[in-house]
């Protein structure tokens, strides 16, 4: 549906390839499909939703919307629609006019402009609200004026630049909700920007994760979560814990991997060739505090630093003797009593982490 | 342009630089007027004052020479050009001194009346200069009204002498000039935040120390762009010194008009107008380095 | 934040005063039944009654909204796409763009003012047209240009430019998105550089003063001649009308820039408002001044205070011409603004000497005098001089002096000459006229030698007793001294004779000296100079001038020595025997003409700038 060929973009006022603010992007877009590209400030995920609009034009590369190059073409041209992150209302315009202006572009007729207004205002809930200026609505109220106006064309793809990034919380976790309906119930692709993880892994069918103007992985939402091909990707999504270390040992089920000087993690159902180094990902939860690990745990020796309340979970914080410090997350319920015995063992599975290159 | 693409190892590809369509159907009208009807009479005038005049009138092409600036530098007009410069830099100041307090006032009046206020100084503005210069000269003249009041009032015998000398010219200067310098002044003293001088207060200093060490520093861009607003537009003025100084007043003003209008020797005029180009842009260049900022026109 | 003192307050309140007081007595004044702007006798509306049966000035009205209109108008389209253009794109040059729309602002008006005579002045060469209203537009787009590029620039300062992209994302062309987003929301600067625009047009006099044409001119230079001219307080009643507007564009400024949604019809409205009254004005005073639409015109040029009006209402009324009657003050003014070109004067009074040097600049036509059978009235001595022996080129229109006068009340002693006039006891009290040739001369022959004398010693001696001179010399007017003898600003004055006899009409106690080191003597001339495109309607004009009732009605108001024999027979017997205007014969015989001084006229142009 969109396909994305080896993009790149060099702004005009830098002078190097290293620094290109997209260097070197290819993905595909299913149609239907809602995805997000998610990554830090200056990641390049901007630069690459506005090339697909047509505000950029690309550096290298080619842009294709249902396998027709779109590159060379302007924004009105391309059958591409944004919302943009301050909304971008016409000031000037009412609700009404602002929602049609697309229409009105091509000169439709009114009766058709008026039916479609009417049922986009039904569809985002803000009915009665036609005549009203942009600067009489609430940001919640703003948001939604963008959208009906950005769908009302039936564009092919839809694309969404932060859109709730000035939304308060309580309205953020509505809206995103509320989008991704909207979005099932249009059926058109979304293409949605955003530095908030949480925010990617409730809505998207698949997330790209981009970082430094690359892309570091693409998948669905557990892919990224779940397993993590770079250290990027683990350590932006979510919380997670790294273990680093080297083999000492290899044993026939397990090997023993020597963290620094004074560490050592006895890996269950594990297997690598003595000297290899390796870098194992795994997120708080997975972890479990045992006083004595059980055979087919991996494990090693922790001590207790602090827990910390978040309301439904209770983290808790150890260390190991080298300093570095480990995350656990426990359900409030089910919490380990660390006053139970002396020493106290991060446990975890090894299929339930992931080996970070 | 070759590109290196990707993660290390980079592969390399050649790249193709997509142009934007240029900008020049919004500014080729203001480009084409501005060079038609302002570069070149401009240039035409650099130009003429490099030449004789004509014997009779006109300009003589045949020989390019200095001397129209040459004879500037003579005594009698080295004088016009120095009053010239000591009226508009007095007016200049006359305005600063007491425009600064009287900007100051209005900026601390509260919004309600505040607009009212303004819109009083933005109208004498926007009035016809001539005729707010004229209602100096039916209250200044000898059977004008001061003089015909004090008389019937028996204050004086011999009517006031009160037109068409330099105090008089200075008089019509400042009358015309002083919205240009409370403007500016007004401008940068609105965006005073005024809790600083609170602050300064608060932390030991005397009103006068806050004025000289806070508020003054602060508003230097208005006074600067007041300046300039007042200085630059009197040396061109010559019809102030023509109604109100009798003729007997010659300002560079008038020394250009009469180069052009009476004289017949235009070469002449436009080398002093050069002159006088010059030196403005010498002024401007001072106030800027002194601080001063192009967005003077936010007074606008 | 501290409320102000109330020093302060009663600082700002002088402060206020100064700056209104006297708008305040113009306008009160204009309400006042006596011609002397000073003591309040009455209520009454008759000066603008007056004002509004001047066809010169609503001429001048006219022309002042039209131009004001049509500058704005190209100056707002202009400037507009240029601040968009300058906003959005970076370019190479735009700072030089962004220098050269900047130095307008800058440099003073005159400066502006001559360039653009001297540009108007070369192109004359390569397509022939007349400085005039299309000039006058021409000069104010281009300074007004700057300003309402920065005006609206500053607007664009906070614009969203996600707004164009989110047009254009939805379809909107370029030019679409211009005129559909862009251009609504930056309407009020727009608004607000058109009225800066309108306002800087209106009230120009500098740039106007050098590119005017005499079919054109504009209210505020009307002023300017009316103001240098007398003070009738219809000038009064004129400026009162202008405030007026002028309030109006402020408060609909002020209204326009409070710019929310339910504002925005007001604001639509107001400026809709303006543009019909000023569309609606310009008709009005077009109807008003074409009534008596004459299909002919003649441009006739003269001395000021030389040819009354109603002699001119005559004429159109008799045969349909329309007179276009511009004035100077020098015969060195009338050939600057002759050569400058652009200006196709059918008729040009020009004294003895300046009618030899206009001959020699093959300025002027042949005239007929077979045309003219007036001629046959004109005293013998004025004809056949030696600047024009067969009267091929000029006819003599009057003839005059320069001479002494004195209000004896004032002065207590005797005034025998020009010496005399170096008393201190003059301080401060003399008018003279602002006439080079006539000031050194009288200085010159006061030494003895001939006016016409261009010996550098001569010279040099002349210059240094006229700068002696200066403390007592009050104003220098050749427009109107007697204004200031009459008023009382001066009670000595070295002005031209029918100067001197106006004066003693409204002040007895003024009387006419003949300086004892002898008259200088100037007889003006009609000439028709080669531009004239209507020779016909000049010979017509010439002639009719020549009826001794027409000459009799000059003389009556400016009283010069009439060389009419016929109307000399009209003539009042104290008007012959004024010797302010007809000196006694010897005085004439011993008088000197000016002559044409060739390059001497360079000599006198330095000390002339070196007294002054």
């Amino acid at each position: 549906m969109v396909r994305l060929n080896h993009v790149v973009k060099i702004f005009d006022d830098q002078d190097n390839l290293e620094a290109a603010a997209v260097n070197d992007i290819s993905l595909e877009i299913r149609e239907g499909e809602f995805l997000t590209i998610l990554g830090p400030s200056g990641c390049g995920k901007t630069t690459t939703l506005r090339m697909i609009a047509g505000f950029e034009k690309c550096t290298n590369g080619d842009i294709f919307i249902d396998n027709e190059n779109v590159s060379d073409k302007a924004p009105y041209e391309r059958q591409v629609n944004t919302v943009f992150q301050n909304y971008a209302l016409f000031p000037h315009m009412n609700v009404y006019d602002n929602i049609a202006f697309a229409l009105s572009i091509k000169k439709a007729p009114k009766r058709e402009i008026e039916e479609k207004v009417s049922k986009l205002l039904k569809t985002v809930q803000l009915e009665g609200m036609e005549n009203r200026m942009p600067d009489q609505l609430s940001g919640g109220q703003k948001q939604r004026v963008a959208i009906a106006r950005a769908v009302i064309n039936n564009p092919k793809v839809l694309l969404l630049d932060e859109p709730l990034g000035a939304l308060d919380q309580k309205l953020r976790k509505q809206m995103q909700v509320e989008l991704k309906h909207l979005q099932q119930k249009l059926g058109i692709t979304f293409v949605f920007v955003t530095h908030d993880q949480e925010e990617a892994l409730i809505m998207s069918d698949r997330i790209c994760v981009m970082n430094n103007g690359s892309i570091e992985q693409f998948g669905t939402p557990d892919e990224i979560y779940e397993r993590p091909k770079t250290r990027f990707v683990a350590d932006f999504i979510g919380e997670t814990n790294f273990f680093e270390g080297i083999i000492k040992e290899r044993k026939e089920n397990y090997s023993i991997m020597q963290m620094g000087s004074l560490d050592v993690a006895t890996l269950n159902g594990v297997v690598y060739s003595e000297g290899t180094t390796l870098c194992f990902a795994i997120r708080p939860e997975r972890l479990k505090l045992k006083a004595s690990p059980t055979s087919d745990d991996c494990y090693i020796k922790a001590f207790y630093k602090e827990r910390i309340y978040v309301g439904s979970v209770i983290k808790t914080v150890l260390t190991l003797n080298n300093g570095k410090q480990i995350t656990i997350s426990e359900a409030s319920g089910d919490i380990f009593d660390i006053n139970a015995s002396k020493d106290i063992f991060v446990t975890w599975k090894s299929s339930q982490g992931v080996v970070i290159n | 342009m070759d590109l290196k693409i990707g993660k290390p190892p980079f592969t390399t590809r050649k790249v193709h630089k997509r142009e934007f369509k240029g900008p020049f159907a919004v500014l080729s009208p203001v480009i084409v007027w501005m060079l038609i009807f302002f570069v070149v009479p401009i240039i035409l005038i650099i130009i003429a004052s490099f030449f004789n005049k004509g014997d009779l009138a006109g300009i003589n092409y045949s020989s390019p020479t200095f001397n129209n600036y040459i004879s500037f530098l003579d005594e009698r007009y080295l004088k016009i050009l120095f009053d010239s410069l000591a009226i508009s830099l007095i007016t200049t100041l006359i305005c600063l001194f007491l425009g600064y307090p009287f900007a100051y006032f209005v900026a601390k009046t509260p919004k309600k009346y505040r607009a009212l206020f303004l819109m009083m100084i933005i109208l004498p503005f926007w009035t016809n200069s001539l005729i707010r210069t004229y209602a100096w000269i039916i209250l200044l003249r000898t059977e004008g009204i001061i003089n015909t009041y004090l008389m019937n009032l028996h204050i004086i015998k011999v009517p006031l002498s009160l037109l068409y000398n330099q105090g008089s010219v200075l008089l019509g200067m400042v009358y015309t000039m002083f919205p240009f310098m409370v403007l500016p002044l007004y401008s940068t003293l609105e965006k005073l935040d005024f809790s600083l001088l609170e602050a300064a207060q608060d932390l030991g200093a005397k009103p006068f120390d806050a004025f000289m060490r806070v508020t003054l520093p602060l508003t230097k861009s208005g006074i600067l762009s007041g300046s300039l607003l007042v200085f630059v537009p009197t040396l061109g003025l010559f019809f102030i010194p023509d109604l109100m100084g009798g003729s007997k007043i010659t300002l560079i003003s008038n020394l250009i008009k009469n180069q052009f209008l009476s004289s017949r020797n235009w070469p002449f005029g436009s080398a002093i107008s050069i002159i006088i180009i010059l030196l403005m842009f010498g002024f401007m260049n001072l106030f800027t380095r002194l601080g001063g900022s192009k967005d003077k026109m936010e007074v606008m | 934040m501290k409320k102000n003192s109330k020093l302060s307050t009663i600082y700002s309140f002088f402060i206020y005063l100064f700056l209104y007081l006297p708008i305040l007595i113009l306008i009160l004044f204009s309400f006042n039944s006596s011609k002397l702007n000073a003591v309040w006798t009455g209520f009454s509306l008759k000066w603008y009654k007056s004002l509004f049966t001047d066809y010169t000035i609503l001429a001048a009205t006219r022309n002042t909204l039209f131009i004001a209109l049509v500058s704005t108008i190209l100056s707002v389209m202009i400037g507009t796409l240029a601040a968009v253009g300058m906003y959005k794109y970076k370019f190479k040059g735009k700072n030089v763009l962004d220098g050269v729309l900047f130095v307008p602002i800058v440099i003073p008006e005159i400066v502006m003012g001559i360039a653009m005579l001297s540009f108007f002045s070369l192109a004359q060469n390569i397509v022939h047209f007349e400085l005039g209203i299309t000039t006058l537009i021409i000069a104010h787009v281009t300074f007004s240009v700057s300003y309402v590029v920065v005006v609206v620039r500053s607007r664009l300062q906070g614009f969203d430019k996600n707004l164009e992209e989110a047009a254009m994302d939805l379809g909107a062309t370029p030019t679409k998105t211009f005129l559909r987003v862009t251009l609504p929301i930056i309407t009020p600067g727009i608004i607000a550089g058109g009225l800066l625009a309108f306002t800087l047009s209106l009230d120009d006099v500098i740039i106007s003063f050098f590119v005017a044409g005499p079919r054109s001119t504009t209210l505020p230079l009307k002023i300017f001649s009316m103001v240098k001219f007398g003070v009738t307080p219809e000038i009064n009643a004129l400026s009162t009308i202008m405030l007026f507007f002028t309030v109006v564009i402020v408060v609909s400024m002020e209204l326009l820039n409070k710019n929310t949604g339910n504002k925005k019809r007001l604001m639509k409205m107001t400026s809709a408002l303006l543009v019909f009254l000023i569309v609606f004005s310009i008709g009005i005073f077009t109807v008003a001044s074409k009534i008596n639409a004459p299909k002919e015109e003649l441009n006739v040029f003269n001395w000021s205070e030389y040819l009354p009006q109603s002699v001119i209402d005559k004429f159109e009324k008799k045969y349909n011409i329309k007179i276009n009657y511009s004035t100077f003050s020098s015969n060195e003014e009338m050939l600057a603004k002759l050569t400058a070109g652009g200006t196709d004067f059918d008729l040009v009074v020009a004294s003895d000497y300046m009618v030899e040097t206009l001959t020699k600049m093959d300025l002027l036509q042949t005239i007929d005098l077979n045309k003219m059978p007036n001629v046959k009235y004109m005293d013998e001595r004025v004809m056949k001089q030696t600047f024009d022996p067969l009267n091929k080129y000029s006819l003599p229109y009057m003839w005059g002096d320069a001479a002494i006068a004195v209000d004896t009340s004032k002065v207590d002693f005797e005034i025998k000459g020009f010496s005399d006039l170096w008393n201190p006891k003059l301080k401060g009290k003399i008018v003279v006229l602002d006439d080079m040739r006539a000031i050194i001369g009288m200085a010159l022959k006061k030494n003895g030698h001939s006016i016409n004398d261009t010996n550098a010693a001569d010279l040099a001696q002349a210059k240094k007793d006229l700068i002696a001179l200066q403390p007592n010399i009050k104003s220098y007017d050749s427009d109107s001294p007697k204004t200031l003898l009459i008023n009382g600003e001066a009670t000595v004055g070295y002005v031209w004779g029918a100067e001197i006899s106006l004066a003693k009409r409204e002040n007895p106690n003024i009387k006419c000296i003949i300086p004892e080191e002898g008259l200088f003597i100037q007889q003006d001339n009609f000439t028709i100079p080669k531009v004239s495109r209507n020779k016909a309607a000049a010979e017509l004009f010439m002639n009719f001038i020549m009826e001794p009732e027409i000459s009799l009605e000059i003389s009556k108001a400016f009283p010069y020595a009439n060389p009419n024999t016929e109307a000399w027979k009209l003539m009042d017997k104290s008007m012959l025997d004024d010797i302010s205007i007809y000196p006694p014969d010897e005085a004439v015989k011993n008088g000197e003409h000016l002559k044409d001084i060739g390059k001497g006229i360079e000599s006198f142009d330095k000390v002339w700038s070196g007294i002054k």
